[in-house]
């Protein structure tokens, strides 16, 4: 398979200022037929299209985003505006761009680092279903966000997530902890027994890229519910 | 960094000038190795980004991630060689931690770089080799 040399995708965005690693972008047609008896013409077709992007950067890059359920028929604010300029093999591409009222809602997020090396961080947004023939309103509203993290001595002193238990949400305090022990066979016999600390997430970003011999893993999703008016 | 034999890239040069703090240009570079092979044609006028961050993960100098964009307005195919023309490196660590010399060059890794996973990853994998370290083309 051929090799490309050359300039790649880029991607800029309102809320990660560098550090790009990696992007994708999908746009999803879903199409729904209506048929009636006699006819093999469809009567009438009902087109939905969904757009979603993950994008993938160092930590150390990014702006810290609250989150706060909805509490009126207001888009949600975990939004993030983002310039993706496709590098395509062959032919030309338009620029995908959404920003001001089309930025994408941020529907998940996840840090991840290692002892050694740089802490990345994953986003995960999608953008208001784009329906053929709607002339009314769509609001995206945002729920409870909830994610758990990975703590104890050697892990990292921001994994991106501010974690709060769900009835006072209080800082310091979650809704459970589990543990996790692994331990692999061999000379030495290593593995990990990790304490996961689980609870409502009211803040997601900001995760550290260097700090050598720390690590950390950690993960939030936010839902968002479709409202039509 | 371990890179398959056929998705070596290595770029070389003659001499480096220090043209502003975070931009060094590389006189008479050219690219060389394997995967030119199976490359397509390398455009004119273009760019790549170079991510050297795991090379300097453990290394207290650098707080934050390492990427570099190299620039190039021009090649010339010259038997298993490529020749860029009016080439600079530019990055934030380039003159400062990863300060280049005449016989260093640039190890790359062109694996993720298939026609079908091109526009996904935005860099390069790279790491700067001193002088004649596992110079292999």
């Amino acid at each position: 398979m051929t090799v490309i040399i050359g300039a790649g995708t880029t991607v800029t965005s309102d809320k990660i200022s560098s550090g790009f690693v990696s992007v994708s972008f999908t746009l999803s047609p879903q199409v729904e037929r209506l048929f009636q008896l006699g006819e093999f013409d469809a009567f009438d077709v009902n087109v939905t299209t969904q757009e979603s992007a993950s994008i993938t950067s160092y930590g150390g890059a990014s702006t810290p985003v609250s989150l706060a359920p909805s509490t009126s028929c207001d888009d949600s604010t975990a939004r993030m505006d983002v310039v993706i300029t496709p590098a395509p093999c062959t032919g030309a591409v338009d620029q995908i761009s959404r920003t001001g009222s089309n930025a994408l809602f941020i529907t998940g997020f996840s840090y991840s680092k290692d002892f050694q090396g740089f802490g990345q961080e994953s986003w995960s947004l999608t953008g208001k279903p784009i329906i053929e023939g709607f002339t009314g309103s769509i609001a995206f509203i945002q729920g409870f966000s909830e994610g758990n993290r990975i703590t104890g001595s050697d892990i990292v002193s921001n994994d991106g997530l501010v974690l709060v238990d769900s009835k006072t949400s209080t800082p310091g305090q979650v809704d459970a902890t589990g543990r996790n022990l692994s331990v692999s066979a061999g000379s030495p016999g290593l593995g990990n027994d990790d304490l996961q600390d689980f609870g409502r997430v009211t803040q997601i970003g900001g995760g550290v890229g260097k700090e050598d011999g720390k690590r950390g893993t950690s993960t939030a999703s936010i839902p968002h519910q479709l409202v039509f008016f | 960094m371990d890179v398959l034999t056929k998705y070596r890239l290595e770029l070389h040069w003659d001499s480096v000038e220090i043209a502003e703090d975070d931009k060094a240009v590389l006189k008479g570079a050219y690219f060389t190795g394997p995967v030119l092979s199976d490359a397509a044609q390398i455009n004119d006028d273009d760019q790549l980004t170079l991510d050297m961050t795991k090379q300097h993960a453990i290394l207290p100098p650098m707080k934050d991630y390492y990427q570099a964009v190299l620039k190039w307005k021009g090649v010339d195919y010259k038997d298993d060689k490529v020749f860029l023309k009016e080439v600079w490196l530019r990055g934030k660590y380039v003159n400062t931690l990863e300060k280049l010399e005449n016989d260093d060059w640039i190890l790359i890794d062109c694996r993720e770089h298939e026609e079908v996973s091109h526009p996904f990853l935005l860099v390069y994998w790279a790491e700067v080799y001193k002088k004649e370290k596992e110079r292999k083309y």
